[in-house]
């Protein structure tokens, strides 16, 4: 039985006696513990890790809150993140150190950095957790004895082509430089003195994307900047010939390229690809994911090859990403963070950019959940054949910032200084001849490192 | 005296803060000019004048300032002429002065930022609305941004754009300050237009012109923003300037050193302008009119 009392209603609850308000009151009470309940074994922690993360994809960082969200839940751990261009991580690595309150980990792409986290003493080795698996080559480098780095992907350069326009134009799939050249010419399109179609796109800008992309074919060509001893080696002998003969191919490719090299971003790179205005690019998996977004039809339509050599040799250039650990009093927490996240979202993580994620663990081929992704799936030749790239012996990965003997901060100086961009520009916007190029980029190398 | 005493504090306060805002950093600045720091995580080493030295044997420098230079005295020259051509006309009563000059003075309210990117679509070479109209009519697109001539005269068209609108303003107003009755006399005295120009507005308006001059000449100098965002210094360092520079130095190559030597010389040469500069052109005087 309910008695009406002004002001309260009272339920008809029998012997419990409880008022609607006190229901609610108890009801809410409930759910606020529960909902409390992370906050609860978060103070009971007492850890908060902070994340900065320079994967900026809707998708990458999605992928990461679910992570962190669910590692706060299961063990009380807070993690926040905060994310960065690529381009801005290490001012804001800088910052954080310079200020006390360096970040507990961060995604890291660029050696110098790594190397100047190292120097600083800002981060700890990752060894153990690195050698608990198998990676593709040089993936995982190792400076002073030690890990320092805990791999996701390789961003392995390779040369976009259209096979619907090799099949117009009966090509083939270039073995030898000689041929790459004559298919980018036999697929410029020129009108009116403008170039409609590109032969290819390949950045000459003073920037980390010309370093990264452009200085495949003169790996291939075997042109080492460095020797055993770090001695420059550029401009003398048998290396001076290669380089000269890189810096030819290239001046003869530059005259089929769109206009605008100069300053071409890493956008215009895939946006010429995927729009049509250039018949072939260099990118990561990156350009495939921009095919399926803005011209699902070109995804049907392209394929891959290395950077070849004046003789069939090939190579590819590259560079990675991983996660480094800050060197703090929460290290080991960290480091327990990482690891839980190694198992149980790396997966996910790679698949938040499917293609450019290209793996540098070798288990993740063989991952179910992985393997199944659908855009995986469709785009499983291209991805095998980026996997055969990392691991055979017949196609050499390089890259600017990792040439030498070892790793060390002095490919990163030539890197960093825009040394090699500069040649290719002295050559094609400079109109130098290539010996005087290779002699005057030698000279510079030395002064930098 | 108790006013005296408030006067006073609020120098002094403004003053410690204006010391602590602006001497902190570039005491630090130049402090880090005499140390090899490669980056702000690990500890500097002192070096002396290392920096200073290398950096004056490097012909990056010396290019850098000479763009600089280049750049700031076209784009002065032409923000000036243009500017104060403009303001005359719109000094003149005709229908429609007030929306012509709001339409004047709009360039100045977008942020460089917005320019720059607009700037850049409309003379991309593959897509941008300059090569559209040029192949309409069968002509060929210019790849500006990789010859140092039309790279460079990017830059000085697109500042120009972006800051006549500012001497516009200050050369209206100055213009507003001479009196009519001076006009009026000359031209009884049967002195043309171009007299009256050079006589009469000229003088009128010199404080105003030697401060824009001033200002617009240490703002260019300075600009960073215009050149990173449109060339990046390229092609082949022709469009570098020393801010541009000492930005390269610090956070691409990581010489911290190195970078606040360039900022630091940048900073001596243009006070050195500019002390040079009021000596010639004293700003008193000229509001005398002496």
């Amino acid at each position: 039985m309910s008695i009406y009392i002004p002001g309260r209603v009272r339920m008809a609850v029998g012997l419990s006696g409880m008022t609607r308000r006190n229901f609610l009151k108890s009801a809410a009470a409930v759910g606020a513990a529960s909902l409390a309940a992370p906050a609860v074994v978060r103070a009971q922690s007492g850890v908060t890790l902070r994340f900065l993360n320079n994967e900026t994809s809707v998708a990458s960082q999605a992928a990461l809150k679910k992570a962190c969200d669910d590692y706060e839940s299961k063990f009380g751990v807070k993690i926040i993140v905060d994310s960065s261009p690529i381009s801005g991580t290490m001012q804001k690595v800088m910052a954080a150190v310079a200020a006390g309150q360096p970040y507990d980990i961060m995604t890291s792409g660029f050696i110098a950095g790594i190397l100047e986290y190292i120097h600083a003493g800002a981060i700890v080795p990752v060894t153990d957790l690195v050698k608990k698996y198998d990676w593709g080559k040089k993936a995982a480098w190792e400076y002073q004895g030690e890990n320092w780095y805990y791999p996701f992907d390789y961003n392995l350069v390779v040369n976009y082509y259209r096979k619907d326009l090799y099949a117009q134009k009966g090509l083939k799939i270039p073995e030898t430089w000689d041929d790459f050249l004559k298919n980018c010419q036999a697929l410029t399109v020129v009108n009116g003195g403008n170039v409609d179609v590109g032969g290819c796109v390949i950045p000459l800008a003073s920037d980390s994307s010309t370093n990264w992309a452009s200085f495949g074919n003169m790996f291939a060509e075997g042109a080492e900047l460095f020797d055993k001893d770090w001695n420059v080696v550029f401009d003398q002998g048998e290396n001076a010939d290669r380089a000269t003969r890189f810096l030819d191919f290239y001046g003869e490719l530059y005259k089929t390229m769109p206009p605008g090299m100069n300053a071409v971003s890493y956008a215009q790179l895939m946006s010429l690809f995927a729009t049509g205005k250039a018949a072939h690019s260099v990118y990561s998996g990156r350009l495939v994911e921009a095919l399926e977004t803005t011209n699902p039809e070109l995804a049907d339509k392209y394929g891959i090859f290395p950077s070849p050599g004046s003789t069939g040799q090939k190579a590819l250039s590259y560079a990675f990403d991983g996660f480094c650990v800050g060197k703090s009093n929460q290290s080991e927490e960290a480091i327990k963070f990482l690891q839980w996240f190694a198992e149980e979202h790396y997966v996910d993580w790679l698949l938040s950019a499917w293609m450019n994620n290209h793996p540098a663990r070798l288990d993740i081929y063989e991952n179910e959940r992985w393997k199944s992704h659908p855009m995986i799936k469709k785009h499983w030749n291209t991805m095998m054949t980026m996997k055969s790239y990392i691991e055979g012996d017949n196609i050499k990965i390089m890259a600017i910032d990792t040439s030498g003997p070892s790793i060390d901060m002095r490919a990163c100086n030539v890197f960093n200084a825009n040394v090699m961009p500069e040649m290719l520009q002295q050559k094609v916007l400079g109109n130098a001849s290539s010996a005087d190029c290779v002699a005057a980029t030698a000279q510079r190398i030395r002064s930098v490192i | 005296m108790v006013q005296d005493r408030r006067i006073v504090a609020l120098f002094i306060g403004s003053i410690s803060l204006l010391a602590f805002i602006i001497g902190g950093p570039l005491i630090y600045a130049v402090m880090l000019s005499f140390y090899s720091a490669r980056s702000f995580m690990s500890e500097p080493e002192w070096v002396g004048l290392s920096n200073y030295i290398k950096v004056l044997q490097d012909p990056l420098f010396w290019n850098s300032l000479t763009n600089g230079l280049t750049i700031a005295l076209s784009s002065i020259v032409l923000q000036v002429v243009l500017g104060v051509g403009i303001a005359m006309v719109l000094n003149k009563r005709f229908v429609g002065q007030t929306i012509a000059r709001s339409i004047a003075i709009l360039p100045y309210f977008l942020p460089t930022v917005v320019a720059c990117l607009v700037a850049q679509w409309i003379l991309e070479p593959n897509y941008g609305l300059v090569k559209t109209a040029l192949a309409s009519i069968g002509v060929g697109m210019l790849d500006w941004s990789s010859h140092a001539f039309t790279a460079k005269g990017t830059i000085i068209l697109v500042s120009v754009w972006l800051w006549t609108p500012f001497v516009v303003t200050c050369v209206l107003a100055g213009l507003q300050t001479i009196p009519t009755q001076l006009y009026e006399a000359a031209r009884v005295d049967g002195a043309g237009a171009w007299t009256q120009f050079w006589h009469i507005t000229i003088p009128g308006l010199r404080s105003v012109l030697i401060v824009v001059i001033l200002l617009r000449g240490i703002w260019m100098f300075n600009k960073f923003d215009l050149i990173w965002l449109l060339t990046k210094g390229g092609p082949l360092n022709q469009t570098e300037t020393l801010p541009t520079l000492a930005y390269r130095k610090s956070f691409i190559e990581y010489n911290l050193g190195g970078g606040a030597a360039v900022a630091t010389i940048s900073f001596l040469l243009l006070s050195g302008v500019i002390l040079i500069y009021l000596r010639l052109f004293p700003i008193d005087d000229a509001k005398q009119g002496r």
